[in-house]
């Protein structure tokens, strides 16, 4: 009844009722219970989703570390071509995997849905697309469920893209306002590209491996006593071997195809690198973040759900999925590591100045991404359980900073730049307080989660790659330490600002300012426990997620378990953070005289008008991008217009030209016919005696 | 069964003899004739095609090569009946019809189709309904025919036969500068057709001299015939090539490949929206299928030649089409431009000339049809609505027309290939042939056709921002409506409304393929494999030894021996593999010269050079 292959598919198969429910009941009938589908079946998936990872648990244990554990659910053939390369059958199934890794993704998923669908029922209330937003959500569920437990590089693409699709339309929601409708078309080409470089990955690996799935993929016996069938079974008696499966994970891709050989060190490097492109698209890693800051035109919920906790972790979880490659790539991994350092520290630096607390919110998201990814980049066990631990906590606290935003936002009428509230903390204690826990556990302050796995993640890039140029991983260390101080500062100035000081009430919140509903804060109290607790389980966590079967992958394992605690970075790590809660405190708690001075001397120096405008990456890609190629379709539309079709037309013209000489001819008079007739037969007669 | 397929081609015939016979008859009794017609045959081809089944004898169709000789009583829906014979000369055109794993979708998707086209008409054509009706069910009739034609004349008499209704269609219920686009449609088309059917008539002609004198030649115009007997005695290299080019033309006209797709923007526009539907769903697959039925199997060592060059043609097409589309400023004009590039991804699956990229291309021509032709029905709603395409006069839409919104949202998602609905399936099998024929195998041109399948990709993502710009503009963003003009001063202040049951109905049909195909497209590729692979398999054998680095690197030779060893065995060829790498066709690939197709030096049955001057003449004749 509870086996793996029961369960796994009603996981995904609960969100998808439930949107298709509210798709088709939500205007006429549910209408203001429209929620009730989505929290009741999210609610059951996430129930499902823990006994799913106790099983794994406890399963996995008895695989032990060294081949990994994975349970494989198939359930259709969605396309079966074969022998389309060689002896390879281009083979594609809707295949569902549990292993470690997946059953972690998929509660952390389930779990942080079903509370912010609980709060959305507060937040959304009155809104005229009530159904339509629970419809997108549960559509949302379903699509990453999906992702995070296919088992093939297909599939894994079609639902990456469907997320985005999730994504565009909850950006979009409220469609009638221009820069919504903006903003969702943005996050979804900006994506586009980094499907572009995602799509010639996987092409990438079908020519390499002639396979693209993850898992092996046994010989089928033949079917009992048919006669005829006995040329197909020959066929498909040889088992395939999925790009992450056993044997390749045991043999150290030594012979992946048995045409082409093993893979160059370039191939493998080639299908990490346009692998890890899409992953930028996705989880908003320079230089394709750009479209993450302005996501937030969509619902805060939608912001806390899929902009923080749990879309834009996609990139994370497909590196780690596919570690092995960029293990055996030799150098992938240091790029991953750059970006993710760079990126880090960079949005750090824009999350200073910006003044709508969702951007903060949203640039700091896109740090935190990059921390995890920097983490990755080790490329050894260490890093791989510190960056996806750094995701779990991550998705809590973000997404309890995100639905305290919305609450505020939701008692300011709307109203989100910080400059037109403030001293928010008398009149709304439940958020003000459940904000400083996801504060604190952001900034990385001992004893909440951000503390344990940030100190993980720093530890482990301390420690870098064996055998790896040391100084990069020093420099990225000490990135990462500054992106440390200038988080816990960045988050502390939003706090302050937005909770201490004078009371400043913007006028679009009219005379009802007030605390949210108990929906709205029951949540985040959960979230704010959760933020202070979670990160005690950092051991239990590593210790399972080291039993997926990409992570047991021999030389990640060889890199050896994570060390229990590294003081020195913990003390740094603190210092800093304490550093940078202390200078926001100087600065925001105790009048703006200093920060004007401040702004004014960063302002003299350009600093500040770098960091205000994000770098300007959106006006270069702009200028660089965008305007050539609109140039180019001007241009091509004129050409197509002018040449393309003028040349048609000369052909066409060139037969009533001939024609148009020949016209006087035709004068009308029977006797030049005549004449000319006479003429002609002389010719012909003379030219015949001739 | 047989009998099933003949009454099907020609029931739309009795339905447009009967509207034809009633011209006086108003616009109602003519567009419910037509629904019944169209309805009756979309039924009886659902009943014939749920009868094909995949694995089994009955759906071998043209491609058996048992089936060389006319009839044999196992193939699908067969019906074959002697046309025109002369004993004399041994002339056999057959009246010969039937359906193969190419054919079935494509007969399929014309008799979906053309429901929608009659129900997007029901309003619109208040002028001379029964004329417009009529001509409607001769082109379906016309395409069917097309279709499912196992004759070359009477393929070539059908491909023709659609012209003309079409033609008419445009000309008289078409909008502001109708005749020029009817006129332009027709001869271009025509142009690029009678150039086919010279290239067609040489290879009958020459498959007839080609036989011995002696042992009583047989001119048989049956296509299996042809293919069966092309497969034993290929026509030599060079001819095949001036025939290819032949057909080619007009092919590439009709589908319409980059650059000879002007005519197509100006058609589009001007058409009625039943025109516009049936265009971009069914005629422009003509020439994909022409090149399917006939260039790949019958001219394999020209089709290898020419890969390079046609794939080069498509990824440039695909650009081009989809920034030309970002720059339109009519909708109707930019979903005829984001066809050229739809289509250019068709064009390259089918000439990536392996199992992957084919049967993407041809699940691709179903997709493009009902994702197309989903998006021409839409702006004909929106046009009668509103009487303006300009993109600049609307916005937010979807507030005022949920409904439509919902599957104008559809159609885009499936036309920019979102995985999970049609358009995803046959790209990626397209793009993954494309991948695999650049990477693998091919090691003389690889590097071009590697720079070719990262430009088809790229398309891919230009497509995704025509479409969703087209979308937010018009549907998204402020309520923005263009004065409705309505015909009565009575109407005047009601408000737009959304899609009623007879339009939901025109597209739903449409809606429920998008999903199935996206899927479920084993269900699909299933039928058409059987036909489709073994031609994949034979033209990629074609490709590998037209392109194989050992025989067609004899102008570098001093820069091959110092690497043979590397380039020797098989698997070392692989494009992805490190030592070939470094083998040295692949550098100095990159210089034109190289890329220059070889053939190669097959030997050909002796009467086929002894044929040569016949069919010189014969050349010398298409050319002019």
């Amino acid at each position: 009844m509870f086996d793996i292959p029961n369960i796994l598919p009603l996981i995904p198969a609960l969100p998808l009722a439930s949107a298709v429910i509210t798709a088709v009941l939500g205007k006429r009938v549910l209408k203001h219970q429209s929620h009730w589908p989505t929290i009741i079946a999210l609610g059951l998936a996430c129930l499902l989703a823990t006994v799913m990872l106790v099983q794994v648990n406890a399963q996995s244990q008895e695989t032990g570390d060294a081949v990994g554990f994975e349970r494989i659910v198939p359930l259709w053939t969605w396309v079966d071509i074969g022998h389309a390369l060689g002896d390879h059958d281009f083979r594609i199934e809707v295949v569902l995997r549990a292993d470690p890794l997946t059953s972690l993704m998929l509660v952390m998923v389930t779990f942080v849905a079903t509370l912010v669908a609980i709060y959305s029922s507060g937040y959304m209330h009155d809104d005229p697309g009530y159904w339509r937003f629970f419809t997108y959500v549960s559509l949302f569920v379903f699509s990453m469920t999906m992702l995070v437990s296919v088992s093939n590089f297909v599939l894994l693409f079609v639902f990456w893209e469907a997320v985005g699709v999730c994504s565009y339309l909850l950006i979009g929601f409220w469609f009638q306002k221009p820069e919504a409708a903006a903003a969702g078309k943005k996050a979804f080409l900006v994506n586009r590209v980094g499907d572009f470089a995602f799509t010639l990955g996987v092409f990438l690996i079908w020519t390499t491996f002639g396979t693209l799935d993850f898992h092996d993929r046994p010989a089928t016996p033949a079917p009992a006593g048919e006669a005829a069938a006995v040329a197909q079974a020959d066929a498909a008696a040889t088992p395939t071997y999925g790009v992450l499966g056993q044997h390749y994970l045991s043999n150290e891709y030594a012979d992946v195809n048995p045409e082409t050989g093993k893979p160059s060190k370039g191939v493998l490097l080639a299908i990490c690198l346009l692998l890890f492109a899409g992953a930028c698209g996705k989880s908003a890693q320079f230089p394709l973040h750009v479209w993450l800051p302005d996501a937030m035109e969509g619902p805060t919920p939608v912001s806390a759900l899929i902009h923080a906790a749990t879309m834009v972790t996609a990139g994370v979880y497909l590196v780690a999925r596919t570690a092995p490659l960029f293990l055996e790539s030799g150098s992938a991994f240091y790029v991953v590591a750059i970006i993710g350092g760079l990126t880090a520290f960079f949005s750090a630096v824009i999350a200073v100045t910006q003044t709508d607390l969702k951007r903060v919110l949203a640039y700091s998201t896109v740090s935190q991404l990059g921390y995890m990814l920097l983490a990755l980049g080790t490329c050894t066990l260490a890093g791989f359980t510190a960056g996806m631990f750094h995701l779990f906590t991550h998705a809590v606290f973000k997404a309890l900073l995100f639905l305290g935003a919305g609450s505020v936002m939701h008692a300011m009428g709307g109203v989100i730049d910080m400059r037109h509230f403030g001293g928010l903390r008398r009149l709304m204690p439940y958020t003000h307080w459940t904000f400083l826990a996801g504060a604190l556990a952001l900034a990385g302050l001992l004893p909440f989660a951000g503390f344990w796995s940030k100190d993980a993640i720093l530890s482990a890039v301390h420690e870098g790659h064996p055998g790896a140029n040391h100084t990069l991983y020093e420099v990225l260390y000490w990135l990462g330490t500054g992106a440390a101080l200038l988080t816990a500062f960045y988050t502390f100035r939003a706090f302050f600002r937005t909770f201490y000081g004078e009371e400043v009430i913007p006028p679009e919140a009219g005379h009802h300012a007030h605390e949210s509903p108990k929906v709205m804060t029951v949540p985040l109290v959960i979230l704010a426990v959760l933020a202070l607790v979670v990160g005690f389980l950092g051991h239990a966590f590593a210790e399972l997620l080291g039993r997926t079967p990409s992570l047991s992958y021999s030389g990640i394992r060889a890199t050896g378990p994570a060390e229990q605690f590294h003081m020195s970075v913990a003390v740094a790590s603190t210092l800093v953070a304490v550093t940078g809660i202390g200078l926001a405190a100087l600065l925001y708690l105790r009048g703006g005289q200093l920060v004007n001075s401040l702004t004014a001397v960063g302002r003299s120096l350009y600093l500040y008008q770098l960091s205000y405008g994000k770098f300007f990456v959106d006006q270069i890609y702009n200028l660089l991008i965008v305007g050539p190629l609109w140039a180019l379709a001007y241009l091509f539309a004129f050409l197509d217009r002018l040449l393309v079709d003028g040349l048609v037309n000369l052909v066409g013209w060139i037969p009533r030209a001939i024609g148009s000489l020949l016209r006087p001819l035709q004068i009308g008079l029977v006797q030049f016919y005549a004449l000319a007739m006479v003429l002609g037969v002389l010719v012909l007669i003379g030219s015949l005696l001739w | 069964m047989s009998s099933l397929l003949l009454v099907i081609i020609f029931l739309p015939l009795v339905g447009a003899a009967m509207l034809w016979a009633m011209p006086e008859a108003g616009r109602k009794p003519a567009r419910t004739l037509a629904l019944v017609v169209t309805l009756l045959t979309l039924v009886l081809s659902i009943v014939l095609v749920s009868q094909y089944e995949p694995g089994a004898d009955n759906r071998s169709g043209l491609y058996r090569a048992d089936s060389a000789q006319a009839a044999s009583p196992d193939e699908f829906a067969e019906s074959d009946f002697t046309w025109l014979q002369s004993a004399s000369s041994g002339m056999d055109i057959r009246f010969s019809f039937g359906l193969d794993g190419l054919s079935l979708w494509m007969f399929a998707l014309t008799s979906l189709l053309m429901v929608t086209a009659v129900l997007v008409s029901w309003e619109s054509i208040k002028d001379r309904a029964p004329g417009f009706y009529a001509l409607l069910l001769l082109l379906q009739t016309g395409m069917l025919g097309v279709f499912a034609a196992r004759d070359i004349l009477l393929f070539y008499v059908f491909f023709e036969f659609t012209l003309i209704p079409l033609f008419f269609v445009i000309g008289i219920w078409g909008y502001e500068e109708k005749q020029y686009a009817a006129i332009k449609f027709f001869l271009y088309t025509l142009a690029g057709s009678v150039l086919t059917f010279l290239g067609l008539l040489a290879i009958v002609l020459l498959v007839y001299f080609g036989q011995p004198a002696d042992s009583g030649r047989q001119l048989t115009f049956s296509i299996a015939a042809l293919k069966h007997y092309l497969a034993q005695n290929p026509i030599d290299p060079s001819i095949q090539m001036w025939i290819f080019l032949a057909l080619f033309i007009g092919f590439a006209i009709k589908v319409p490949l980059f650059p000879l797709h002007t005519w197509l923007p100006l058609a589009h526009v001007q058409a009625p929206t039943a025109g516009s539907v049936l265009l971009a769903g069914v005629l422009l697959k003509i020439g994909t299928y022409g090149f399917v039925r006939f260039s790949l199997p019958m001219l394999p060592d020209a089709t290898a030649a020419c890969m390079p060059w046609i794939l080069g043609l498509s990824a440039a097409g695909i650009v081009y089409g989809a920034l030309v589309a970002l720059a339109q400023s009519d909708m109707k004009r930019l979903i005829a431009y984001s066809s050229v590039s739809h289509m250019g991804f068709c064009m390259l699956g089918i000439f990536a000339l392996n199992e992957l990229g084919l049967e993407g291309g041809v699940l691709q021509m179903i997709n493009h049809g009902i994702s197309t032709g989903g998006l021409f029905a839409i702006v004909g709603m929106i046009y009668e609505r509103y009487h303006t395409r300009e993109i600049r006069a609307y916005g937010g839409l979807a507030k005022r027309t949920p409904i439509l919104a919902f599957f104008m949202l559809l159609f885009t998602f499936s036309s920019i290939g979102l995985p999970g609905l049609n358009g995803f399936a046959g790209e990626f099998l397209i793009l993954t042939g494309m991948f695999q024929r650049g990477f693998t195998n091919t090691s003389v041109i690889g590097p071009e056709l590697r720079v070719t399948a990262v430009v088809a990709v790229s398309g891919v993502v230009l497509g995704a921002w025509y479409m969703l710009q087209l979308v937010q503009r018009v549907f998204f963003g402020e309520l923005k409506e263009p004065p409705a003009e309505h015909g009565h001063g009575d109407h005047h202040h009601e408000p737009v409304r959304d899609l009623s049951f007879r339009e939901i109905a025109a597209l739903a049909p449409l809606g429920v393929f998008v999903f199935w195909i996206g899927l479920f497209p084993e269900f699909f590729l299933n039928r058409m494999s059987d036909t489709l692979d073994p031609l994949a398999q034979k033209a990629g054998t074609y490709v590998d030894t037209a392109y194989e680095p050992a025989t067609a690197t004899a102008q570098e030779d001093s820069q091959t021996t110092a690497d043979a060893p590397a380039a020797q065995p098989a698997n070392a060829a692989e494009a992805t593999t490190a030592p070939a790498e470094h083998a040295a066709p692949m550098q100095p690939a990159a210089s034109d010269e190289d890329t220059a197709p070889s053939f190669d030096p097959r030997q050909n049955a002796p009467a086929m050079s002894l044929l040569m001057p016949a069919a010189d003449s014969l050349l010398v004749q298409a050319a002019y």
